[in-house]
């Protein structure tokens, strides 16, 4: 295999060729999960892929005082850690069933990877990690997201469901939270 | 390939692993020695990433099609193409490379949640990207360049008249294997000159019709459009690095597409100056020849 480096490389690959009840897996079994729990390394993107440390999990912490629970004078409530970029898709199970809807109908049956993507940015995951899943150029994945936000917003447009003009991924991500 | 790159290979590999295991359940027998012949296939060529890698090969649906043994081969995934080939050769099963790339997604989110493997990426709105990426889009529409549409398109075409010849002869008594091209030869066949008639008019010439306002002369204004925007942003010193590097790769991308196309249109061409070949090329039995050249063979 092209850049194999004795030692470093192909751990997981090796661990499962090797291993002869593997031909039928379905699922990462304990020795691929227990790869996974030492600090393993990207290289697309060197800050990732990395543990963090207790300290720099509190500096990631962001909670969300000021906007979600702005109205809310009941110091007792319930405080959740907020997803790092644009505010994420808060819907109701109704709210997402419609945007499933439309995002079927603008992506046909043969578009599941890209539907996959898709829905996980509105789950709040951002292009950049999406990228990095697929194994596809962020640049890609922004011109996949533009234009289904593009057909699917003229799609609501059409059938009289109002979303204002909305142009970025983003921009459709907020106006439906 | 680092770790992440090994994760996603596997994961994805036993996406296909539950594929098979339904084609088991409906009665197909595969052996154990073809699964770790597919397994390795799958591992050791790193299938993965190189489905995914290309921006235009990323854009199409993809199938694998398999002998399980000798022959795996990554071509297009329209149904009707699959079944084609999978009529020339009744070993052949095929596999839904998207649908095993969308639940790999799925289950690398969620064993990225669990062992906390990534740090989640802070990103901020880029209206002025989504500009760029909006107009060219428009120029793109304007000049009819959707490469998915383009090559489903050619599909079905190759799709429809292969089933048109193959009610014309026993077609899968005359397939062969030559230099890499699984093909059929129709040369000792009483009504070949019809055959070979009913594949030009049913899939030459329509394809030759299909990626004609790619290649003909006028092609090149549209196309003259198109590389006038990318040099204006080129050239534009307050251009941020994000639309940069999007023009960048799209540049890539738009002169690849170019090359293919005329490539494509050549091989047509050439089919369809030849009045004596009888032979049908089906499909490259190179694995990853499709990725190199996504359009059906003249």
């Amino acid at each position: 295999m092209a850049g194999h480096v004795e030692g470093w490389y192909c751990k997981m690959i090796k661990s499962c060729s090797e291993c002869p009840r593997s031909a039928s897996c379905t699922e990462p079994c304990d020795a691929i999960k227990k790869l996974l729990e030492p600090e393993i390394e990207s290289t697309k993107n060197d800050a990732r892929m990395t543990f963090l440390d207790p300290g720099e999990i509190e500096k990631n912490i962001k909670i969300d005082v000021g906007r979600k629970f702005e109205d809310v004078e009941d110091l007792n409530v319930e405080y959740f850690q907020t997803p790092a970029g644009p505010r994420s898709i808060d819907s109701s199970p109704e709210d997402l069933r419609i945007i499933k809807k439309y995002v079927d109908v603008v992506l046909r049956s043969d578009q599941k990877k890209l539907k996959g993507r898709f829905l996980s940015f509105l789950r709040c995951n951002s292009m950049v990690d999406i990228a990095t899943r697929a194994n596809v150029k962020k640049q890609a994945i922004h011109k996949q997201f533009y234009n289904i936000v593009k057909k699917i917003h003229y799609r609501m447009s059409d059938e009289k469901v109002q979303l204002g003009k909305t142009i970025t991924p983003y921009q459709f991500k907020l106006k439906l939270s | 390939m680092d770790q992440y790159g090994e994760l996603l290979e596997i994961v994805f590999w036993h996406q296909l692993n539950k594929q098979f295991n339904s084609l088991i359940k409906n009665g197909y027998g595969i052996d154990d020695e073809s699964r770790v012949i597919f397994k390795n296939f799958i591992l050791k060529n790193e299938v993965f990433r190189k489905v995914t890698e290309k921006d235009l090969i990323d854009s199409l649906p993809l199938s694998l099609v398999t002998d399980l043994a000798e022959i795996q081969i990554i071509t297009h995934g329209l149904s009707e193409w699959t079944s084609a080939i999978k009529k020339l050769n009744e070993k052949m099963v095929s596999l839904d490379l998207d649908q095993a790339s969308y639940e790999a997604f799925e289950v690398v989110e969620k064993l990225e949640t669990e062992y906390q493997l990534t740090k989640r990426t802070d990103e901020k709105d880029d209206p002025e990207l989504f500009t760029v990426i909006d107009h060219y889009e428009t120029l793109c529409e304007k000049s009819d360049r959707d490469f998915s549409t383009l090559i489903e398109t050619l599909f079905v075409l190759k799709s429809t008249a292969l089933n048109k010849i193959g009610s014309m002869f026993q077609i899968n008594k005359s397939v062969r294997y030559s230099n890499d091209i699984m093909m059929v030869d129709f040369e000792k066949e009483s009504n070949r000159n019809s055959i070979l008639e009913v594949y030009k008019n049913e899939f030459c010439e329509p394809a030759k019709d299909a990626i004609g306002h790619l290649v003909s002369a006028t092609s090149v204004f549209s196309d003259s459009e198109i590389v006038q925007f990318f040099n204006d942003i080129e050239s534009d010193s307050g251009a941020k690095q994000s639309v940069l590097d999007f023009v960048n790769n799209e540049k890539a991308v738009f002169y690849n597409f170019n090359r293919m196309t005329r490539r494509f249109n050549a091989e047509l061409s050439r089919r369809l100056n030849d009045k004596f070949n009888y032979d049908l090329p089906i499909i490259n039995l190179n694995s990853f020849s499709f990725l190199e050249f996504p359009f059906p063979s003249a």
